[in-house]
């Protein structure tokens, strides 16, 4: 029982991350209406973009976000009208064009990753992860890995910009109109295609920032990108396809299930928890915790 | 259906029989048994995809039922393969029965996530039990006789492609079936139950593959939880189904066998860049989806069916009807159940 | 007078707070043809959607034939005797006009060859039959909502609930529609009728029921409630009545 408030703290901790991983997927669902399979993935490219850089320039991986950030907006805001035609393609249904198309991207990246950064897995050093912040009072004391704060801060930080972004500003509100009504934000001078861009570039900016954070808190391998995948689905699924306030209860619920499992049961047991809770919340409420979904 | 192609196959299939006594490479019976497989993983999930309209990014689950229904059985319980093979397609069939009924609830891409999270689940299971043997997996019993494997496989695809073909060409359940990924609630009001079909149908697409992993196990002799159980095995066929054109039968092994047949040409000539097969298979579907939905045979034959599929497989939301004019879907419109 | 056979009793749907049917009660007799009128959003489809089995009625009660049939599924409804068209028509795009009839005449014919001939008869009957190997996609409106029937009636029902089957139709369409629903009517089986045309219904009604806002608010015979003012001036607004 004395561990519990660590791995509340735990659990609150890697919740941070998990915001990150998913709330980009959420907006991008909200706007565009496609389901990225390749979420995982952009998170695996930004990871070892961040990996990389670090070992060329040696600068700290934190110190690296903006520019990883940067780099990846301008690839999704390339990539986007290609999507944009996929998905508005005369045949078929665009919600299933784009998932089966993301899947192909997913696996183009994956095989990408793989060829060029091999098998085994890396993991970026950083000033803050070998400092921790201690609190002692008796018997109880918590530990706080800086660098896990600094994560949550960083998650803390991206939701309050993009909720800023979308309730304050014009360009906010114009892709809020946008996730609601195409046809009349268009009308009323949204430009969608450039907006369409803007936020998918933003979606694969904060993807790879959060790769960055994920290999230096913990490591990553090419392979591992469709695990992230799955948690991002199961984050959005749990707070609801598209709705943004969701998310962060939802990733802070994870985070916490899994610290629970950890300690309390079994790490191999964790992602099978996973994967038989998504199932079972998605029988039983698909929209989500807050009933908001699509 | 033009019934002129399905007589092409007659004699192939006589071909087929007739190959292991003129052939005498042990290689090449693999590599033929190998693509038979395929062609049966690609049509049966094809069956759920294209034709009932539902995407089943979980189809390996079934395999993995089958191959290590077979591995422990034979390893633990020491029972002849023979005995082995319907109880793993049995299971399998029982897996499809049990989740199918309050999965295919789901709308469609809650589907597809719901079935990818529950094999990810099973394979999980896997790597953890130990009398799956966890990731090291399961080795067999040897037995060395390709042509022996290669009529088991042969048997149970070409059966499977004969009862699929009588089921949707000949019988009331192919219409039934095209009915529901049409339009559920006007296939409801013509007394049809969508939940007894899509049921029938997982589990038809779920025997046959349980079958195949039964064989898979006692033929390569070694099963883990990555090559019984992995995404590897859904990916594929679910390219192969994609390429070759779905909503038919024919289509899913045609793309089985062009799929395979370049992944082999990969893997021999050009093993160092392994990896590269999975950026050309991504890309292949990619293209597909955007340039050729019906896929290659589809195309060919001028069929639509992908398209349905692709209009009414992954909807969330209830469809209004595009082909009404300019009536919109009422207020009363029934959300889908 | 023969027996009801469509009993509606102070059936009530809500949506959550919205009523869109809220305490209609009136019985179909055996072979008549009542007509289900109102302006736009009065509750007819839901009321429809009910009947048909797509929702469960929050209250009252629905008897067919003497038994209750509220809450039962489409299937069970269409397997009973009771078919419907939608208001959408919901042909299956992807499969042919005799594809399409033979999966509803799978209903009462299991086995599809026997299907298939009964979908030939319900064909003539409704005009489609040089049109038989068409894709119902590329029929014209007119073809598509005289499907939506033939699809009706090829579950052989004894009740036809017909949602706005000649709104939208040029008059020699709607000419030929009416002649085929009198058809129907003939055969001895029972019609509830949607219809904003009014000449349509108060020329092949034998009563007519007016809903607004989901209330009921007359029924009788056409020309009673053509004349009755509540029913003007929920068509026409206040100065009219």
């Amino acid at each position: 029982m004395q561990l519990l408030p660590q791995v509340i703290l735990d659990g609150i901790l890697i919740g941070g991350v998990y915001i990150t991983i998913a709330i980009g997927f959420s907006l991008v669902f909200g706007v565009m209406h496609i389901i990225d399979f390749a979420v995982g993935e952009w998170i695996m490219l930004g990871a070892f973009m961040g990996y990389y850089l670090n070992r060329w320039i040696g600068l700290d991986p934190f110190l690296l976000l903006p520019f990883v950030f940067f780099v990846f907006f301008a690839i999704g805001y390339g990539l986007q009208p290609v999507i944009g035609r996929v998905l508005s393609g005369k045949r078929g249904n665009p919600l299933l064009m784009g998932l089966v198309f993301t899947f192909g991207i997913m696996l183009m990246i994956r095989g990408l990753g793989l060829t060029i950064f091999g098998f085994y897995s890396r993991s970026i050093p950083s000033a803050l992860a070998s400092s921790s912040w201690l609190y002692e009072k008796g018997d109880f004391f918590l530990t706080v890995p800086f660098v896990r704060l600094a994560g949550l801060m960083f998650a803390a930080a991206i939701t309050l910009t993009l909720s800023f972004m979308l309730k304050k500003t014009d360009f906010g509100t114009g892709v809020r109109a946008l996730a609601q009504h195409p046809e009349s934000a268009g009308l009323m001078g949204v430009n969608s295609r450039k907006t369409n861009c803007v936020i998918y570039g933003i979606y694969v900016g904060i993807s790879a920032m959060t790769g960055v954070l994920i290999a230096t808190i913990f490591s990553i391998t090419p392979m591992e990108g469709g695990r992230y995948t799955v948690l991002a689905f199961f984050i959005v699924v749990l707070a609801g396809m598209g709705y943004l306030p969701g998310v962060p209860w939802a990733a802070l619920l994870l985070g916490l299930l899994q610290s629970i499992f950890i300690v309390y049961l079994s790490a191999s047991y964790t992602l099978l928890a996973v994967f038989v809770f998504l199932y079972i919340i998605l029988l039983i409420s698909p929209k989500g915790l807050f009933g908001k979904g699509w | 259906m033009r019934p002129n192609v399905y007589l092409w196959l007659i004699p192939l299939l006589l071909i087929l029989v007739a190959l292991p006594l003129v052939f005498d490479s042990p290689f090449m019976l693999r590599i033929v048994t190998e693509t038979i497989m395929w062609i049966g993983l690609a049509i049966t999930w094809d069956l759920l995809a294209g034709y009932t309209g539902y995407l089943n990014f979980g189809h390996a689950m079934f395999f993995g039922v089958g191959a290590y229904t077979t591995a422990i059985l034979m390893k633990h319980a020491g029972w002849a393969f023979i005995l082995t093979v319907p109880l793993g397609g049995l299971l399998a069939g029982l897996l499809a029965l049990v989740i199918g009924v309050p999965t295919l609830r789901l709308k469609g891409a809650y589907f597809a996530i719901g079935t990818w999270a529950l094999a990810l689940a099973i394979q999980q299971l896997a790597l953890i039990l130990d009398i799956t043997g966890g990731p090291d997996g399961m080795r067999l019993p040897p037995f060395l006789n390709p042509a022996y494997f290669y009529f088991w496989m042969l048997g149970v695809v070409a059966g499977t492609f004969a009862l699929y073909w009588v089921l949707l060409e000949r019988a009331p359940f192919g219409l039934k079936v095209r009915a529901i990924r049409e339009d559920q609630e006007g296939a409801m009001a013509l007394g049809i139950n969508p939940t007894t079909v899509k049921v029938q149908a997982f589990v038809l697409s779920a025997i046959p593959v349980g079958l195949m992993g039964s064989i898979y196990a006692y033929w390569i002799t070694f099963i883990d939880p990555l090559s019984a159980l992995g995404d590897i095995l859904t990916d594929q066929a679910v390219v192969m189904a994609v390429v070759g054109g779905l909503g038919t039968l024919i289509g899913p092994a045609i793309g089985a066998v062009i799929v395979f047949a370049f992944k082999t040409m990969f893997w021999a000539y050009l093993s160092d860049y392994q990896v590269l097969y999975l950026i050309i298979l991504g890309a292949a579907i990619a293209l597909t989806v955007v340039f050729l939905p019906n896929g290659l045979w589809g195309t060919f034959m001028g069929y639509r069916e992908a398209s349905r599929t692709f209009k009414n497989g992954l909807s969330i939301r209830p469809r209004i009807d595009e082909t009404a004019d300019t009536e919109k879907a009422p207020k009363g419109e029934p959300d889908h159940v | 007078m023969s027996e009801a056979i469509l009993k509606i009793q102070d059936v009530v749907k809500t949506f959550g707070g919205l009523h869109a049917v809220n305490g209609i009660s009136f019985d179909l007799a055996e072979g008549e043809v009542m007509g289900l009128i109102g302006p736009n959003g009065a509750g007819k489809t839901t009321l429809f959607n009910v009947i048909s089995g797509y929702y469960a009625p929050t209250k009252g009660r629905i008897q067919f034939k003497g038994r209750d049939i509220g809450g039962l599924t489409p299937y069970r409804l269409a397997s009973i005797g009771i078919g419907r068209t939608f208001q959408v028509v919901k042909p299956f795009p992807g499969l042919s006009v005799l594809e399409n009839v033979t999966i509803a005449g799978l209903c009462r014919h299991p086995k599809r060859k026997a299907a298939e001939k009964h979908a030939w008869k319900i064909l003539e009957f409704t005009g489609l039959a040089d049109q038989a190997s068409k894709s119902a996609a590329n029929l014209t409106l007119a073809g598509r909502k005289r499907l939506e029937i033939g699809k009706a009636m090829a579950l052989e029902p004894s009740l036809l609930l017909l949602d706005e089957v000649v709104a939208g139709l040029n008059p020699t369409e709607a000419d030929k529609t009416i002649e085929l629903i009198l058809k129907i009517k003939g055969f001895g089986i029972s019609i509830l009728i949607v219809e904003h045309i009014m000449r349509v219904i108060m020329n092949i009604s034998d009563r007519v029921v007016v809903l607004n806002f989901g209330e009921q608010l007359a029924l009788g015979k056409p020309a009673d409630v053509a004349q009755d003012p509540m029913v003007i001036q929920a068509y026409l607004g206040e100065e009219a009545a």
